[in-house]
């Protein structure tokens, strides 16, 4: 038996050495390849907001000014008490902290944060609306958010010392305009305050313009770990792709079902509603129905794998907007990686995107892709708060 | 006997070089007519041109500044040339899939005949990265052949 000791000794030596040297290399400083950081630079820097080509006073600083306090009031709802602010908080990341947002009553999705939203092609986790304008007048209907109306909505603007003439100093006699007219007014004002929402020089930011001109900057290893496994086999890029993290598309990621909520087809009707919005790019309210403004409306088309297919949130200052999933389902961002780790179960309608795969992360990774998501938040930008 | 035996062993080994090198001759014909006439092969720089399998037709595609960009809208330019028959009744389809998601485009590109053989089609958008095809159906007196344009999108 004392023979054997020596050659367990030293098998233990080899296993220890082995690990120590995979932790060596888990651990080694990331030199990312030529292929990576072409990947890693279409993330980075956010450009300059689109244009609003459907509404004359996207960039009007008086509308944004205007807009502003719209969004701050709650005197716009039927009991007085509910703005946009209470669901899109700007000291919550613009959204609400909640699983589902709730208003009058409590909604069947969750809060979108509102940084950055400029950036979006579509508007809602359904993309029910095709502008911000157009998506900033459902809430104030919407019996279970502020449960308000038009008239109501114009008595507060005409009887307000403030709000009237500032509306009239932008759009004209309130009197002149039909009601449909006058709220999609607001609506376009308070799509110029929503325009200034904007957040960039997250850490990921300075770490990317550092690759041309090398500056102290904080983006720890983990980060780039994670920022490896990010572009490379985490396939992340698939759909939060470009600056803003997202591809202003819609996918089904398999969520299995909620026990407390219907099921919910997601896009599949919310291209319906968008086609027959009347606030929508073509109808009459907008500032420029023309075939090139409105080149995302025209070709829209309902096929079945629409079904259960949600928008690609932005994921700049995402460790800030918690819960998340349009069910909100998913308190930590740990959660969702669990989800893409595991994929469990199946979707209760349509079909998950192909290409999803479980991920298997191991516990290192998924500290590393946390790290790399925290690295998203930006630099409080003239958000007008 | 051991003479016919050794006689009958060279001839069966004679026998299987002879096949084996006309095997490798063959697969030597199938590398050079694919290196010669990639029909359905990746499209790296456009205008590009493809014919379709049966051979009828030749097709050549440019988007707009001959670059597809991941999710930006873009319109198409089709140049249509019969190889074989006219262009009279003929019909055009183009659409774009992404055959390993097994989905396509979330629009539906509206088509333009500017004449006989050219087209112009509009909301075309590739929303993810990755390999795409772009198909052009084309069907004439009811019967159809297709060009494909596989390519990746970054």
């Amino acid at each position: 038996m004392q023979s054997f000791r020596p050659a367990i000794l030293g098998l233990g030596l080899v296993l220890l050495s082995a690990c120590c040297e995979r932790e060596e290399k888990q651990h080694a400083p990331v030199v990312f390849s030529d292929e990576e950081i072409h990947e890693i630079r279409k993330l980075s820097p956010l450009p300059e907001i689109p244009p609003s080509p459907t509404n004359a006073v996207a960039d009007n600083p008086a509308a944004a000014e205007l807009g502003q306090h719209l969004f701050f009031d709650p005197r716009l709802s039927a009991n007085g008490a509910i703005s946009c602010a209470t669901c899109h908080d700007p000291e919550k990341g613009f959204s609400d902290g909640k699983a589902l947002s709730e208003g009058l009553a409590t909604t069947a999705r969750h809060s979108q944060s509102l940084w950055n939203v400029a950036h979006q092609r579509w508007l809602f986790w359904d993309g029910r609306a095709d502008s911000l304008w157009a998506q900033s007048l459902q809430p104030i209907l919407d019996e279970r958010e502020m449960g308000s109306s038009i008239e109501h909505v114009r008595e507060v603007v005409v009887n307000d010392p403030l709000l009237h003439p500032a509306y009239e100093n932008i759009f004209g006699k309130v009197g002149d305009h039909s009601p449909d007219r006058f709220f999609s007014n607001l609506g376009k004002a308070i799509e110029a305050y929503e325009r200034k929402i904007i957040s960039k020089g997250s850490a990921f930011d300075h770490f990317v313009s550092s690759i041309d001109e090398p500056a102290e900057i904080s983006f720890s290893e983990s980060a780039r770990r994670g920022l490896r496994i990010f572009v490379g086999r985490g396939q992340c890029l698939l759909c939060h792709s470009g600056p803003n993290f997202s591809d202003g598309e819609f996918h089904n990621i398999g969520l299995p079902r909620h026990p407390d909520l219907p099921r919910d087809s997601g896009r599949f009707v919310g291209i319906r509603k968008v086609q027959a919005d009347r606030f929508n790019g073509i109808g009459e309210f907008s500032d420029d129905q023309g075939k090139e403004a409105n080149v995302k409306l025209r070709y829209i088309v309902v096929k079945m794998n629409n079904l259960a297919e949600f928008k690609t949130p932005s994921l700049r200052n995402v460790a800030q907007t918690a819960p998340y999933m349009h069910d909100g389902r998913f308190k930590t961002l740990r959660e969702v990686l669990h989800h893409y780790s595991k994929l469990p179960g199946e979707p209760p309608l349509g079909h998950r995107e192909e290409t999803l795969k479980p991920l298997h992360f191991a516990e290192q990774e998924m500290r590393d892709l946390e790290a790399f998501l925290k690295s998203l938040t930006g630099e409080k930008g003239s958000n007008g708060t | 006997m051991k003479n016919t035996k050794r006689i009958l062993s060279i001839i069966i080994l004679g026998i299987g070089f002879h096949f084996l090198a006309a095997c490798g001759e063959n697969k030597k014909a199938e590398s050079d007519d694919q290196s010669a006439a990639p029909s359905n092969g990746p499209v790296f720089s456009w205008p590009a041109t493809r014919s379709t399998a049966e051979g009828s037709f030749e097709v050549t595609l440019a988007p707009s500044n001959n670059k597809i960009t991941q999710n930006k809208h873009f319109i198409l330019n089709v140049i249509l040339k019969a190889k074989k028959g006219g262009l009279e009744n003929v019909t055009l389809v183009v659409d774009g899939d992404m055959p390993a998601h097994q989905h396509g485009m979330n629009t539906k590109p509206e088509l333009t005949a500017k004449s006989a053989s050219e087209y112009w089609v509009e909301g075309m958008l590739f929303h993810m990265g990755g390999d795409w095809v772009i198909s052009v159906d084309i069907t004439r007196d009811g019967k159809k052949e297709q060009a494909l344009f596989p390519i990746s999108v970054e």
